[in-house]
């Protein structure tokens, strides 16, 4: 884990700030690594378990996992945001919100989609309407703005939302068509 | 091109472990007198998996409640309505909130996450909930005891590996 800076994958991160190490692969898709070789009956990512047997499982619904777990991410952490005004011609964006903790899996997801970028927001406070301060700490945002990313995500997911944050899908694609 | 909404069955693709990975929380109660030797009184184990969403989106006042219907029956689960104080908002929050905490129906969670596992570090507190399933339905030794307090200091906020 110390010698990171080293290490020839590191360079595919683009423009983090922060670095972390990749000490291992991520498979896509793409199991917690420590998944790997545990006794819950998943396959070892090396001999290209899981995407095959998602495809055996799958087969007949198509091995399209990785829309489906995208638009459950969306509809928990994710937002779909929508321009307005003389703006709404810019293509709508979308951003995820997370943990310093899971930057891992988004920088694996970034390298998947092949798109997007990472910030990790300063520490600080939040004064909310209330008066009460909460303090952050180490929130992060991938947001994908290039909009035939958006285009290409939204191909991805559409179709498998199940949540009422449908509607926002919809304006977005509504948008996109115009 | 506009779909509606998906209405196949939750365990048919990897929605759920996306939506789990957002909003899904696991943990392990040790309740009862579980520091006392006497076997009797000593407390027992619960894991449990707990799932909110707020009861109507804030900006569109849509309702979750329909997903989350659908959510506690595929757990086997009643829905909760919770209102909870919260320092971001002026109003209190409302929530609807399921717990699958029994023994009996943690096959259900299990089976799913097994075919369609999650990505980001609740990956590692559903393994330790996973390992704290061992402890169900028995009398626990002093030894087991501290086991699972044990499991229960690694998880969630107590967690310093994420990797």
């Amino acid at each position: 884990m110390g010698n990171h800076t080293k290490s020839p994958e590191g360079s595919l991160l683009s423009n983090l700030k922060v670095k972390t190490p990749l000490s291992y692969n991520y498979h896509y898709f793409f199991p917690h690594p420590q998944a790997w070789g545990r006794g819950i009956g998943y396959t070892h990512p090396r001999s290209n378990g899981f995407l095959t047997s998602i495809r055996t499982h799958h087969s007949s619904a198509g091995s399209n996992q990785l829309g489906y777990y995208l638009a459950g991410l969306i509809e928990g952490d994710g937002s779909i945001i929508l321009r307005k005004g003389e703006k709404e011609k810019i293509s709508p964006k979308i951003v995820f919100t997370f943990s310093v903790n899971e930057l891992k899996m988004f920088e694996k997801l970034q390298e998947i989609l092949k798109t997007g970028s990472i910030n990790i927001e300063k520490e600080g406070v939040n004064r909310y309407a209330s008066g009460a301060y909460v303090k952050k700490i180490g929130v992060c945002r991938y947001s994908i703005t290039n909009a035939d990313a958006v285009i290409n995500i939204i191909n991805l997911v559409n179709g498998k939302f199940r949540t009422p944050k449908i509607a926002a899908l919809h304006k977005a694609i509504d948008n996109l068509n115009k | 091109m506009r779909f509606p909404l998906d209405t196949s069955s939750l365990d048919s693709n990897a929605w759920l472990a996306g939506f789990i990975d957002s909003d899904g929380h696991f943990s392990i109660k040790l309740s009862g007198c579980y520091s006392s030797d006497d076997l009797e009184t000593r407390g027992r184990v619960q894991c449990v998996f707990t799932a909110s969403q707020s009861e109507l989106n804030r900006v569109t006042a849509e309702s979750n409640v329909p997903i989350m219907t659908k959510l506690a029956e595929f757990f086997q689960v009643n829905l909760n309505y919770k209102t909870e104080k919260s320092p971001n908002f002026k109003e209190p929050a409302k929530k609807v909130v399921f717990y699958a905490q029994s023994d009996r129906k943690h096959y259900i969670i299990t089976s799913y996450l097994t075919k369609f596992p999650l990505m980001t570090s609740k990956y590692l507190n559903y393994l330790a909930f996973f390992k704290g399933l061992n402890y169900l339905g028995k009398r626990l030794t002093s030894e087991e005891i501290l086991e699972v307090q044990a499991l229960k200091n690694s998880m969630n906020n107590k967690r310093t590996e994420y990797v």
